[in-house]
Formats: structure tokens, C-alpha cells, sequence
């Protein structure tokens, strides 16, 4: 703290003495900001990007920094409250005159920080999966995330290779459920497969055996869930009690080892499309992002001795994304300089996908690989489908 | 005869209102004390601060040499001080045995039991009713079972604010005839507001005229039934007693 | 056939639930005349405080379950000796206001003690699922229904059968007289408290191993209570359990048959239905007074 003051007071010191106010204070450091909700309810997000953000930082500086600049990390703990988000990334561009921001992780924070992002012309790498906060793609604003329609998409296809064409959906009654059933509903149209029953649920319900009962009826071949839990987890526990025998895919809602715990017994060969952190050690080798994924994960468990979490690639991803847009600028920094250099192409595999950012694509996922894969539960594990 | 309830410069009031202005008196076993005076004057305010209901401001107050100042009214119930409220106050929806199984709350069972046979002797018409919700009797019988409520607890102390409010004269009369008899057989002291002035001070051994939160005169029942000044007051010739109206 | 009755069955596990909330409101307001808003409160800290002492403590389930109990019946006591006793002003909406502020406040402890996660406690076993036909009763489900019978009697026999019952139900109706007669209104208030928070946690906890327990599932279980104490009549235990029934069916079968997404505007419309039709609920003799 004391250290980023001082540094601050250098910096208007030396801004002042110029007489103009300029970005980067030497050519030879980047300053890099991170905004996450490292505490209150969003913290599940924000803890294990903070602490791959802070395990890239100090890898890039053992190595003698990025090109040549030293990293300079400022982060803040936004609570996962809006107001406060906005209050530090005002506080990031004038004070701490970071270069670039990395965050933050929930979409309303992103709503806001957008806006501001755009306002100051700050690059702003979020790493939520709303489509909308890039598309239309805005000059300074990037995501990382895999996205409700990557996701979607993701598990109809993999219904439709089994043969399953006639589907049922049941979605909880909130922003994250509603909008998963709209891409289910429009994704199965453009795939020619059939939502023969689409049913909701309220966030907070304790049994979902009703519709259960009737996704029974209604003769469908496959499941889909879309939630966060406990919906899920009630949900398989309804069915199995029920006897519902239908193969059933969550959504990556529910994608972390609490499921097995939770769901225990009950989620037995059901299926989850899932960021492949998961199963960081099953990914098969053809896998195009197996590398990364498998190296990241190790070094995470390495350094904190806990084990990964999905999220870390949306962190990874980010700062990797700035890695090579600075690598990219040879004079001095600037944050106009980073944004044009991510617009003007970088193209890596990540952990969310085969990322290509461009002047189109401020998402990062190309068309070509899922960001997600599908894992089945087996004997209490997850194992790839 | 032994002294029971003491108080001496006794105040009491209600917010920035003094109501009761230094107040002496003694109670002992086995006599009535009547309590008359004009609506207003504060005898409700009196029987609701010895009984706990409302703060002593000041003053000093015994109950069997027992302080009472400062005691919970729950307390001061279970000392044997019993208040039967002004308006009888029964719980209306327990039934009357009920409402006579909690006058005894915090006695056993037995002593509850014990109580209950000379009450229902007493009273058979609470016999009959003993299932009845107490708030389908009516005033009389309420008034009954209100006093009932006290008496199966033993108390030594009875204080009873305006109980022939509202009655017809025959009733009236039997309760009249249950306070002496609480007096004469079973020994109990006997603090009693009256608007019926004539017939509280018929039955009384010492009586109180209270005014403006003051005891203007005191006396024997006797004394003060022949006090004109008490008679053109509360006494109004033959004129039936103000209370009726109600 | 079978998933009409499946559904029957759904609704009223639910619906015992909800009974149980709405026991609360209505044992706290015969006592001492509040709805208290702070009711569901108690449902969400069993269930937190349950996961607490199992999952994250590791202590056993029944231990869990009687620590539950005993801690939310004392945050009840708490709350009506600190607050409620204290309360500069005893008109019935300040009061209202002040079960709300409470409740409030209890929401936030929950999460900042037991955390803000989302939490599954075992099934308490014992027993195995009931089927019959296709028709299934789940474990946990036979212990929500006998949880209910055993605490129906356990009150009607505490209210109707016990002097201490009668002296609670005295001390609401005509607290200065209660006081005449050696009851402390204040000490009955209390035990209502008690009783109405510690039903709240042995709901709460039951309810924890079929949906998880979570810091904010106090605010729905609490208006489904009151919806189910009101419809039933508020201040009727028995109205209470068949509103808590008739709010869990009607949901159920409204998901089973209409659609799932309107199924938690119908305890409401029941609600409103009820107080139009029959303002002193469906089993109510006395009329909630207006606040
Ligand atoms: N709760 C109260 N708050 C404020 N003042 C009160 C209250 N109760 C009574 N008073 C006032 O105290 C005074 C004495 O009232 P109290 O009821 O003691 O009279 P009383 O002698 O019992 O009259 P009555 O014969 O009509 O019963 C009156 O002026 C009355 O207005
Ligand atoms: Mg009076």
C-alpha cells in the first residue's frame, strides 16, 4: 500500500513536471490492474483469478518482466459491488495510471466499468461470459469467458451426436437461467432439434419433482439444466428419486467439484459441458489446449496447494492477453497502444479456447474448438464423455 | 389482626402527571378498608401501584414487611396481594376453569385442586359452566369469576376496584354478601373501591373519601356514613348509587 | 394418475414446511399480538447453522440437529428480550418494522458466521424411501411429515393441556391481568419466542438435506409462513397447518399442471383470495387486527 502511495505521489510528481498529464511513467514497466470481488458473494469468481493473476505477476518478473518491462500489478477487492468497481477503476486510471485493467468477473460490474472503460479510454479485459458487453465490439473493451452461447451450443451438439433430437430444458427463474433457456431455444431451432418441453424453476425452490413428473411425460431423449446450484443438485435428486431415466446435461452453471459432493449418488452418469479446468489431468493430448491447461493448473496447485477452479483460465487468459499485446509494442507504452494492439490481432490457445482477438472479436474464442468440453459423472468423478 | 399492606407518602402517576399525592394508609387481616370518591379522584391509579402494575415515584410500601417497591406485579401476585382490575378483566377465551387454574399459577396442582372444591361450592353456577368460554358469561358471573381468579390463589390481601360496576342489584347484593364472607370466615384483608359508596361503607371497618389524588377524610364505615359532607357528596340522598348508570 | 398423486405428495412435504413457518408466526402472535417478520429467519439459520456444525464442523447429524434447534430458539429469546421488551414505543408497526429490522440483521450474521455458500447436509436416514407402485415418499420427506404430526401435538398439547400453555395464551390476551395472577408476560412472550424459533430451526434443518441451506432462504420461507399463517387464519395453529398444506399442494400441482414458472405467485393469489373472501382466514375466528 504504502509502496503503490509512493509510487503514486512520483507519478503526479512527474506528470506535473511535465506539465501534461501522460500514461505510462517508464518505458520499462507495465502497470497492470486487477479488479475482482476477492470477498462477499462473488468471491467463489474472484478469489482463484486473483491468485493466478498474482502467480503470473511474479512468474513474468522472475523472468525479467514482459519484454523487457517490469510487471507492476495494483489490485483492488470490489465486494462485487458495482458502485465500489467503478470508484477503483477511477481510481486505477487517474491515480495508479495503470496501462491496462484485468476484470472484473461479474456482469453487472462489467455493465458499469464498460461505460467508464470507454469513457477514459482504458483497455478493460472482463472476465464474465456476456456476450453483450463485446458485442458490438466497443474500442477498449475485452472478454474471456466462454459465453452462454458457446455453452449452449455446446451441449445440443453434443445431444445430437448421441442421437438425441428431441430435448427437454428446465432453467431456473433468474438472469443466469433465462438467458440460458433463450440460447437453448434458439440454438436447437438453427440445429433442427426439438425443445418438446421447456420448464423453469424459481431460484430459491426446495422441489422440483412437479416438473420432473412432467419432463417425464412430455417423452423427451435428452435433459438440459441450466442453473447455478442447489437448482441442479435438487433437481438430480428429484430424478433420481422419481426414476427419471433420461440422460441429463447441466450446464457449465454447475461445473465445480461441489456438484459431486453435493449431488453425491444422484448425479451418477449425468453429463456437464464444462471449461476444461476441470479435468485439468484427463484431457486428452489431442487436445489443442491441453498444454496450457495442464500447465497452469499444475503451477496453481504447486504454488497454493489447493486445487484449480474454472475460473483461473478466465484470469489466465487475460493477463496472457496482455502478455502479447505488449510484446507486440516495441516504443513506449501506452493504453491506446495496447487496445490497438490486441485490434490489430493476437492469437493464442487459452484455457477458454483457441482465442483470436481482433478488430471483430473482442470475445476471444475462434470458431473453430469449443471453449467447453462435456465430462460425465462416473463413480463419483469427472471423466471426459 | 395483623398489619399487612403499609404505605406511607406514597406518589404515583403517569408521565408528567401526578396522580396519587402522598398517601398513608394501613391494611390489616380481616377488615375492610373502603376507598370511596368521585370519578377521576385516582383509586384505580392507587390499587395499580400497590399491585405493581405502575412505578412508586416515592414513598414507601410493605406488603407483610416485604418492600414493594420496585417489584414486578408477577410478583407481588405470588406474595399474596391479589388485584382484581377494575372492568374484571377475565381471559375471554379460556374457559372459566382455566381462568381459575392460572388465578393459582405457580401453585401445585393439588393446592389448585384444594382450591377449586370450596370455590365451586361456593359458586355452583361455575360448575355448570366450568367449559364454558369465561367471555360468553355474563358481567355478573364474570364478576364472580374474577374474584374467583383471586380467592383460589389465598390470598391475604384483596383488592377489588369497583366490583358492582354494571351489576343488577340482587347480584350486587351476593357479592357484597362474598365480601364479608372473605372477611369473616377466611380472615382476608380487604382494600375495596366503591362508586356503590353506600353500601361499600356499610360493610366497612375504616374507610377512605379520596379527592384530587388526596384522602380528604378517613374513618370508620360508620363515621363517615354519618358525615354529612360525604353524604351530600357520594351518599345523594336516596338517589340510586352513580355507578348504575354505566 | 400416479403423478397427480406424486405431485399431491411433493405439495405436501412442502406444504409441512411451510406449516412449520406458519407455526411460528402464529405462536409468536398469540403470545404477543406481532407478526413477526424476523420468522423466516429462523428457518434459514437451522439450516445454515446445521450445515455448520455437520459439513464444516463434522460433529455428528443428531448433535447437529439439537444444536440447531437450541441455538436459533436462543437468538429468538434474544430477540424479544433485547428488542421487542425494549421497545421505546409498543404500537403494533414500529414493532412490525422492528421484526423486520431483525430479521435483517439475522440474515447478515447467518452469512457472515456460516459463510455465504451454498450448503446439502445429509439425509437423516433411518428411514428408506416409502414406494408404492410408482408412487415414492423420499426419507427425508417421512421425517418432514412425522416432524409435523409429532410438533402438532406436541403444541396442542403445550396450549390446551399444560397451566404454562394457558398462562402464555392468558399473558397475550390480557397481559396486566396475567401479571395480577403471578404470570410474567414478559417471560411468556419469551417462551414463545423460543418456541416459535426453534420450530423455525428444526424446519430449517429438516429442509437442509432436500434443498440446501442458504443464508437468504429466510425471505421466502418467511412469506410463504405468513401467507400459509394468514390464509389459515393467523393465530389458529391449526389453520396454520392447513394453510402450510393447502399453499404446498396448490404450488405443487400448479408446477405439475399449469406451469412451473407461475407456481410461487399462487401462494399469493391464494393469500389475496383468502383476504378478500374471507378476511379472518380460512380457519380464523378472531380477525388480524389492522396495523
Ligand atoms: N393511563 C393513564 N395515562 C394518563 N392518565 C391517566 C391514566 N389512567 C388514568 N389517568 C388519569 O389519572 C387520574 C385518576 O384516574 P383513576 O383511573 O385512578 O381514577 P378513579 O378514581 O379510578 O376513577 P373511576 O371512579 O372513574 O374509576 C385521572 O385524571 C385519569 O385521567
Ligand atoms: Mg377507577
Amino acid at each position: 500500500m504504502d509502496r503503490r502511495q509512493f509510487l503514486g505521489t512520483m507519478a503526479g510528481a512527474a506528470a506535473l513536471g511535465l506539465g501534461k498529464i501522460s500514461f505510462a511513467q517508464s518505458a520499462n514497466e507495465l502497470r497492470l490492474g486487477f479488479l475482482a470481488a476477492t470477498s462477499g458473494p462473488a468471491a467463489f469468481l474472484g478469489a482463484s483469478e486473483r491468485l493466478v493473476f498474482d502467480l503470473m505477476v511474479e512468474q513474468y518478473n522472475a523472468a525479467g518482466g514482459i519484454g523487457g518491462r517490469k510487471v507492476v500489478p495494483v489490485t483492488y477487492d470490489t465486494e462485487g459491488n458495482s458502485t465500489v468497481a467503478a470508484q477503483q477503476l477511477r481510481r486505477l486510471i487517474e491515480s495508479d495510471k495503470v496501462d491496462v485493467v484485468v476484470g472484473p468477473s461479474t456482469t453487472g460490474e462489467a455493465l458499469v466499468l464498460r461505460t467508464i472503460a470507454e469513457e477514459s479510454k482504458i483497455p478493460l479485459i472482463t472476465m464474465t461470459g456476456t456476450e453483450s458487453i463485446v458485442v458490438p465490439p466497443t474500442p477498449y473493451v475485452f472478454k474471456t469467458a466462454p459465453t452462454d452461447r458457446h455453452v449452449s451450443l455446446h451441449m445440443l451438439q453434443f445431444a445430437k451426436e448421441k442421437g438425441w433430437t428431441n430435448i427437454g430444458i428446465i432453467t431456473s427463474a433468474d438472469g443466469f437461467g433465462q438467458a440460458g433457456a433463450t440460447y437453448l431455444k434458439a440454438n436447437a431451432e438453427k440445429l433442427g432439434m426439438k425443445i418438446a418441453l421447456a420448464e423453469e424453476f424459481g431460484p430459491r425452490d426446495t422441489d422440483m419433482t412437479p416438473q420432473i413428473l412432467r419432463l417425464r411425460r412430455a417423452g423427451i431423449q435428452a435433459l438440459m439444466i441450466w442453473s447455478v446450484n442447489p437448482g441442479p443438485t435438487i433437481i438430480l435428486r428429484n430424478a433420481e428419486a422419481a426414476g427419471f431415466k433420461t440422460p441429463i446435461i447441466n450446464s457449465f452453471g454447475v461445473a465445480s467439484p461441489a456438484l459431486l459432493e453435493q449431488a453425491g449418488r444422484s448425479a451418477e452418469n449425468t453429463y456437464v459441458s464444462t471449461m476444461r479446468l476441470l479435468i485439468p489431468d484427463l484431457l486428452p493430448a489431442s487436445d489443442p489446449l491441453q498444454p496450457v491447461v495442464a500447465k497452469i493448473a499444475k503451477e496453481y496447485r504447486a504454488k497454493y496447494n489447493q486445487p484449480v477452479t474454472t475460473f483461473v483460465g478466465n484470469a489466465h487468459d487475460a493477463v496472457k492477453l496482455v502478455e502479447l499485446a505488449v510484446k507486440k509494442i516495441s516504443g513506449p507504452l501506452s493504453r491506446d497502444g495496447i487496445a490497438n494492439a490486441i485490434k490489430s490481432g493476437v492469437s493464442f490457445p487459452g484455457c477458454n479456447g483457441m482465442m483470436a482477438y481482433s478488430a471483430t472479436n473482442h470475445g476471444g474464442q475462434d470458431d473453430t474448438l469449443s471453449p467447453v468440453v462435456m465430462v460425465q459423472i462416473k463413480n463419483g468423478k469427472f471423466v471426459p464423455a | 389482626m395483623t398489619e399487612l399492606l403499609k404505605f406511607q407518602g406514597l406518589v404515583a402517576g403517569y408521565g408528567q402527571i401526578t396522580v396519587l399525592k402522598n398517601l398513608n394508609l394501613t391494611v390489616n387481616s380481616g377488615e375492610i378498608v373502603a376507598l370511596v370518591g368521585a370519578n377521576g379522584a385516582g383509586k384505580s391509579t392507587l390499587l395499580n401501584t400497590i399491585s405493581g402494575i405502575l412505578p412508586v415515584r416515592s414513598g414507601n410500601i410493605s406488603f407483610d414487611k416485604k418492600d414493594l417497591k420496585g417489584m414486578r406485579a408477577s410478583k407481588i401476585a405470588r406474595l399474596g396481594l391479589r388485584h382484581v382490575p377494575e372492568g374484571r378483566r377475565v381471559f375471554a377465551e379460556l374457559s372459566v376453569e382455566d381462568n381459575l387454574r392460572l388465578g393459582a399459577y405457580g401453585l401445585g396442582r393439588s393446592e389448585f385442586e384444594a382450591g377449586l372444591d370450596p370455590i365451586y361450592k361456593m359458586f355452583p353456577r361455575l360448575v355448570e359452566r366450568r367449559n364454558q368460554l369465561a367471555g360468553t358469561m355474563s358481567g355478573g358471573e364474570q364478576q364472580m369469576l374474577a374474584i374467583c381468579r383471586a380467592l383460589i390463589s389465598k390470598p391475604r390481601l384483596l383488592m377489588l376496584d369497583e366490583p358492582s360496576m354494571g351489576l343488577a342489584p340482587l347480584v350486587v347484593a351476593e357479592i357484597f354478601r362474598l365480601i364479608k364472607h372473605m372477611r369473616n370466615e377466611l380472615g382476608i384483608g380487604i382494600l375495596l373501591v366503591e362508586q356503590n359508596a353506600r353500601a361499600a361503607l356499610r360493610i366497612a371497618d375504616r374507610a377512605c373519601v379520596m379527592s384530587l389524588g388526596k384522602f380528604e377524610l378517613e374513618g370508620t364505615g360508620q363515621q363517615l356514613l354519618r358525615n354529612p359532607a360525604v353524604a351530600e357528596a357520594f351518599l345523594g340522598g336516596n338517589r340510586p348509587p352513580v355507578a348504575q348508570a354505566v | 394418475m400416479d403423478s397427480f398423486l406424486q405431485n399431491l405428495i411433493s405439495g405436501c412435504l412442502l406444504g409441512c414446511i411451510y406449516a412449520m413457518a406458519a407455526l411460528g408466526f402464529t405462536i409468536v402472535f398469540n403470545a404477543s399480538r406481532i407478526v413477526n417478520f424476523a420468522n423466516g429467519e429462523f428457518l434459514m439459520l437451522g439450516g445454515v447453522g446445521l450445515a455448520g456444525v455437520v459439513v464444516t464442523a463434522g460433529l455428528p447429524l443428531w448433535l447437529g440437529v439439537i444444536l440447531a434447534i437450541a441455538c436459533t430458539a436462543f437468538v429468538g429469546v434474544l430477540m424479544q428480550v433485547a428488542f421487542l421488551n425494549n421497545a421505546r414505543s409498543a404500537d403494533e408497526l414500529s414493532l412490525v418494522m422492528l421484526t423486520i429490522g431483525t430479521g435483517l440483521a439475522i440474515r447478515g450474521a447467518g452469512a457472515l458466521i456460516f459463510g455465504r455458500s451454498v450448503t446439502f447436509v445429509p439425509d437423516f436416514g433411518l428411514f428408506p424411501m416409502l414406494l408404492m407402485g410408482d408412487v415414492y415418499i423420499v426419507s427425508q420427506g417421512i421425517w418432514i411429515a412425522l416432524t409435523l404430526v409429532a410438533v402438532g401435538i406436541a403444541l396442542w398439547y403445550l396450549f390446551s393441556r399444560t397451566t404454562f400453555g394457558k398462562a402464555m395464551k392468558a399473558a397475550s390476551q390480557e397481559p396486566r391481568a396475567a401479571a395480577l395472577c403471578g404470570i410474567e408476560p414478559r417471560q411468556a412472550a419469551a417462551a414463545a419466542f423460543a418456541i416459535a424459533a426453534g420450530l423455525g430451526g428444526l424446519a430449517g434443518a429438516l429442509l437442509a438435506p432436500i434443498s440446501a441451506a442458504f443464508y437468504e432462504n429466510g425471505v421466502f420461507l418467511g412469506l410463504k409462513g405468513f401467507a400459509a399463517a394468514v390464509a389459515g387464519g393467523m393465530g389458529n395453529p391449526l389453520g396454520a397447518v392447513v394453510g402450510g398444506l393447502i399453499i404446498g399442494v396448490v404450488e405443487a400441482l400448479s408446477a405439475g399442471y399449469v406451469s412451473s414458472g407461475y407456481k410461487d405467485g399462487v401462494a399469493f393469489i391464494i393469500l389475496l383470495l383468502v383476504l378478500l373472501f374471507r378476511p379472518q382466514g380460512l380457519l380464523g375466528g378472531v380477525s388480524v387486527k389492522r396495523v
